[in-house]
């Protein structure tokens, strides 16, 4: 289990996270959600250690997380790669920083997957917007990480590279089943790839049960979740 | 007009201009290019070859050495605010001053052999480097950092794939925006303490009123300031092709 526990963090005196605590089970998708500015990329920042937090604990099977301990992912939302490197040197660079021999089995697995083998030899301004992001997840997954952080990860794709990459990340979910955690402002996307939905509401943080994944959008459940999270996001249902 | 057209047509304008100018005039004073590129040619192997090749070792020996401790003293400043809080006013201090009014105090210091020429192309072009690289290295958007922090990265690491990188154009432009002053200040450096060096012989030509001579020392020297800049261009296109998509 992926515990958060009584965590505050303040960032240039205002407190963006006040005391808040969830469990996410492991080798699952968790969604965070809720407005802007409400602290989503702040909760996932912490978690991977770029945030230290004033008060609380992050821990994973009751280890506490620290990136020197515990192998994550990260996926920006733009994509995070290194103009100056290839996407070979790009997808490489976790083993170098983790100083482990590099996987070839497990390298060409996943370029194959996301359909960017024959883009290794590209710098990544050559690249569009969908080809770079499927290089970023492969990037955060080319460890086999226990816990995989992607913030608005697809937000900045067009709608087919959108689906494309969605669907891209399912598959690899469920091959390599990392914890994930994803940070979106679209609620159809949290109700499409989440297990759990975090809200985040100010001053706490509720975590829903996504009974919509898999479903039809167009199918009553579906219909009645995005209701539910839409209203706690806007702050027209209350806490309780 | 292409790439190669355009550059040859620019030059030779430029000869056209400088023959009807020299014909015009008509004096010793002002030879015109075909006389100065034949006298040039004339008297490389025996003159200008070795002058130019002195020129050459002293910059190249003061970039080096500004390039050695200017480049990771500006990422070093630029990426640490407590070093920076220290050095940053000591850089702002200096920065500003003509570096040609260095020259009386290093000729004190160092004499009037050659370690105080290298020093005066140092002294420029390590401050060019310094507070480029510096400049370039704050403006760096703190989320870069972020793929490395995940995966632990140490202090090296962040140099090395990151700031190193990174900063390798920058370090190149700035020693091509200084090699301009540079040159201007070797020359100035190069009238005194020495018998080699194209400002030595420059300024000798002219004291022995062989006016063809004199011009065919600017010419070297045009050519040797030609020359890094078309060696930065390649290191440029080699090693940062990143940055010419």
């Amino acid at each position: 289990m992926l515990k958060i526990e009584n965590l505050s963090i303040t960032l240039e005196d205002k407190l963006v996270l006040d005391n808040i605590s969830c469990e996410i089970p492991v080798g699952s998708v968790a969604c965070i959600i809720g407005s802007s500015g409400i602290g989503k990329t702040t909760l996932l920042k912490t978690i991977g250690g770029i945030i230290k937090p004033q008060t609380g604990n992050i821990t994973l099977n009751q280890r506490v997380i620290n990136s020197n301990d515990v192998i994550m992912g990260y996926v920006p939302q733009d994509h995070g790669l290194y103009p100056w490197m290839r996407v070979r040197t790009n997808l490489l660079l976790p083993f170098k920083i983790k100083k482990l021999p590099i996987d070839p089995v497990r390298l060409g697995a996943i370029t194959a997957k996301l359909g960017i083998t024959d883009l290794m030899g590209r710098y990544p301004s050559l690249l569009s917007g969908g080809e770079k992001q499927r290089v970023a997840l492969a990037r955060g997954m080319i460890l086999n990480p226990e816990i995989l952080l992607m913030d608005e990860a697809f937000s900045s794709l067009d709608a087919f590279s959108k689906d494309q990459s969605r669907e891209l990340f399912i598959q690899l979910q469920e091959m390599f089943k990392p914890t994930a955690l994803l940070v979106t402002h679209d609620i159809d996307e949290a109700l499409i790839l989440g297990d759990n939905i975090l809200v985040l509401t100010g001053d706490n943080i509720l975590t829903i049960k996504n009974k919509a994944k898999s479903k039809k959008k167009w199918s009553e459940e579906y219909a009645s979740m995005f209701e539910t999270l839409d209203g706690l996001v806007r702050g027209k249902i209350g806490n309780e | 007009m292409n790439k190669v057209t355009r550059p040859i047509l620019s030059i030779a304008i430029f000869l056209i201009l400088w023959q009807v100018l020299s014909i015009a005039v008509n004096r010793s004073i002002f030879p015109s290019p075909i006389a100065v590129f034949a006298n040039t040619f004339a008297i490389f192997e025996d003159k200008l070859f070795i002058h130019s090749l002195y020129s050459i070792r002293r910059i190249l020996a003061g970039i080096f050495a500004a390039a050695a401790i200017g480049w990771p003293l500006g990422i070093l400043t630029g990426h640490n605010l407590k070093i920076d809080r220290y050095l940053s006013p000591v850089i702002y201090f200096l920065y500003p001053v003509p570096k040609i009014a260095f020259l009386p105090v290093f000729m004190l210091l160092f004499g009037l052999g050659e370690f105080t020429k290298i020093v005066m192309i140092f002294i420029i072009v390590f401050f060019q480097i310094t507070v480029t690289i510096r400049d370039s290295i704050r403006l760096l958007d703190k989320s870069v950092f972020y793929p490395l922090t995940v995966l632990g990265a140490s202090k090296t690491d962040v140099f090395r794939y990151i700031l190193i990188p990174y900063s390798f154009p920058r370090l190149l432009s700035s020693i091509r925006i200084a090699l301009g002053t540079a040159i201007a200040v070797l020359f100035f450096s190069e009238t005194f303490g020495t018998e080699y060096g194209l400002g030595y012989f420059i300024m000798d030509s002219m004291l022995r009123i062989n006016y063809l001579e004199m011009y065919s020392g600017i010419v070297a020297l045009s050519v040797t300031g030609l020359l890094f800049f078309v060696l930065i261009d390649i290191l440029q296109n080699k090693m940062v092709k990143w940055q010419t998509f």
